[in-house]
């Protein structure tokens, strides 16, 4: 389109196609500047979901290491009560094992009349070496002969090993003594 | 028509004798040398107030007073050295002197024509500061014709722009100035000569587009209208009332 305006301050020509294109430039601007801010605030929120999700992750890790530490703890109490269950079970199965009925007749054989047992125990199992039983016995003997003389008997006799005098009381005329032995029924046992 | 935004301003516009403005209330004033360009330091006291209460303003000068001339170019010139090709050429042709000259031009059918409009940049700047001083902007100095061949949309590609004993004759094709031309009307006795001056001018007759006829002397509306009504076989047609711009600058300015 020729000029043809002579003046040297001519008036500001507002072409349509100009205003519509400033126009777009400015719809385009603030959608940008609208978008820019959705964005930011878009960026904003993510900001604080990963940062809630960081916080979930960390309460999820010190969950897990809890309950991995309070499973270690439980399996470990539960491998201290079977150890100690499997001592106890093993324990009674040795104490079957040892032969009482022989132990019992071996040894009446050799308690003289002065003498008479009040308790009895075993140490719990016979060894696996030799098949021996520690046993432990508490008894009454009416005189210090008598008890030296069972005392003896156990040690000339071939099944008992060991033989100790662990104590003795005096209860007006009756002696109490300890004496622990072991047993060996494979030597002697037999009769 | 009129759709530009120049002339929702207050309208300077001279004809060969007189000048008018389209301030509220419109004013009209008789040129004592008519022809010439105005000079409005002189008009000052001549003038209603009205004339100098507005901040904007358009002058419209008559294509007469613009020197409007063809230049052939007689090989491509370039953008930059066209205008300083085209003073060149008008050396010999301006009243004033060509250094002196602001011009406007634009191509007038193929490339190889432009037409230039002149004027001398003295007088421009003169009156240019003048309106300044007086608080107005003058942003638009130029003729009718130059505001047709800039701005408006006009349904019609022949455009005639009567004055009282001139014409110009405007012609496009295509959105393109294929024809322009400033002539004297054929007269006798004081009026126009139309039978001699429609095939002189316009060979094209009826094959033509109608041709519309803006006056900007009252005085000839009379002939226009008379011609319109006794040759109503005519292929030229006339502009209605509504869209003749010289009554619409005319009952602006308070003279209908």
């Amino acid at each position: 389109m020729a000029d043809l305006n002579f003046s040297p301050k001519p008036f500001v020509r507002r072409d349509p196609v100009q205003t519509l294109v400033v126009l777009a430039h400015v719809l385009l601007l603030v959608a940008f500047l609208g978008s820019a801010y959705y964005l930011y605030t878009l960026h904003v929120e993510q900001r604080e979901q990963l940062n809630v999700v960081d916080q979930l992750k960390d309460r999820r890790q010190s969950l897990q290491d809890d309950f991995e530490r309070v499973s270690f703890d439980l399996q470990d109490l539960d491998l201290r009560t079977y150890d100690r269950e499997i001592r106890f079970y093993a324990q009674i199965q040795q104490e079957l094992q040892i032969p009482w009925v022989t132990l019992m007749d071996v040894l009446a054989d050799q308690l003289p009349d002065g003498v008479r047992i009040q308790f009895f125990s075993s140490g719990g199992s016979i060894s696996s070496s030799g098949g021996e039983a520690a046993m432990q016995i508490l008894a009454e003997a009416r005189s210090k002969k008598d008890q030296l003389t069972f005392l003896e008997a156990l040690r000339n006799h071939e099944a008992f090993h060991n033989i100790l005098l662990l104590s003795e009381t005096y209860e007006g005329p009756t002696l109490l003594f300890e004496t622990a032995f072991t047993f060996e029924p494979a030597t002697g046992g037999g009769r | 028509m009129l759709k530009t935004r120049i002339l929702k301003n207050p309208l300077w516009v001279q004809t060969e004798s007189h000048l008018y403005g389209t301030h509220s209330g419109g004013w009209s004033h008789q040129l004592e040398s008519p022809g010439t360009l105005p000079q409005f330091g002189e008009l000052i006291e001549k003038l209603p107030a009205s004339a100098w209460e507005s901040s904007k303003a358009a002058l419209f000068l008559p294509e007469i007073a613009c020197f409007p001339l063809k230049v052939e170019m007689a090989h491509k010139v370039g953008l930059r050295e066209r205008e300083n090709y085209i003073k060149w050429n008008l050396k010999k042709r301006l009243p004033f002197p060509s250094e002196d000259a602001l011009i406007r031009y634009l191509p007038l059918g193929d490339s190889s024509t432009w037409l230039v409009f002149s004027l001398p940049g003295s007088w421009v700047e003169e009156a240019h500061a003048f309106f300044k001083q007086k608080g107005i902007q003058l942003g638009y100095i130029g003729t009718i014709s130059g505001l047709f061949l800039e701005r408006l949309k006009v349904k019609s590609s022949r455009i005639l722009l009567a004055y009282r004993h001139f014409y110009t004759f405007i012609q496009r094709e295509a959105g393109r100035l294929t024809h322009f031309s400033l002539r004297r009307f054929p007269e006798e006795g004081g009026q126009i000569l139309f039978p001699e001056f429609f095939p002189q001018d316009f060979p094209e007759g009826g094959n033509a587009d109608p041709l519309q006829v803006i006056s900007f002397c009252s005085d000839r509306n009379v002939e226009w209208s008379m011609f319109r009504d006794q040759d109503v076989s005519s292929p030229w047609k006339l502009m209605e009332a509504e869209e003749n711009l010289a009554r619409f600058l005319v009952t602006l300015a308070g003279r209908a």
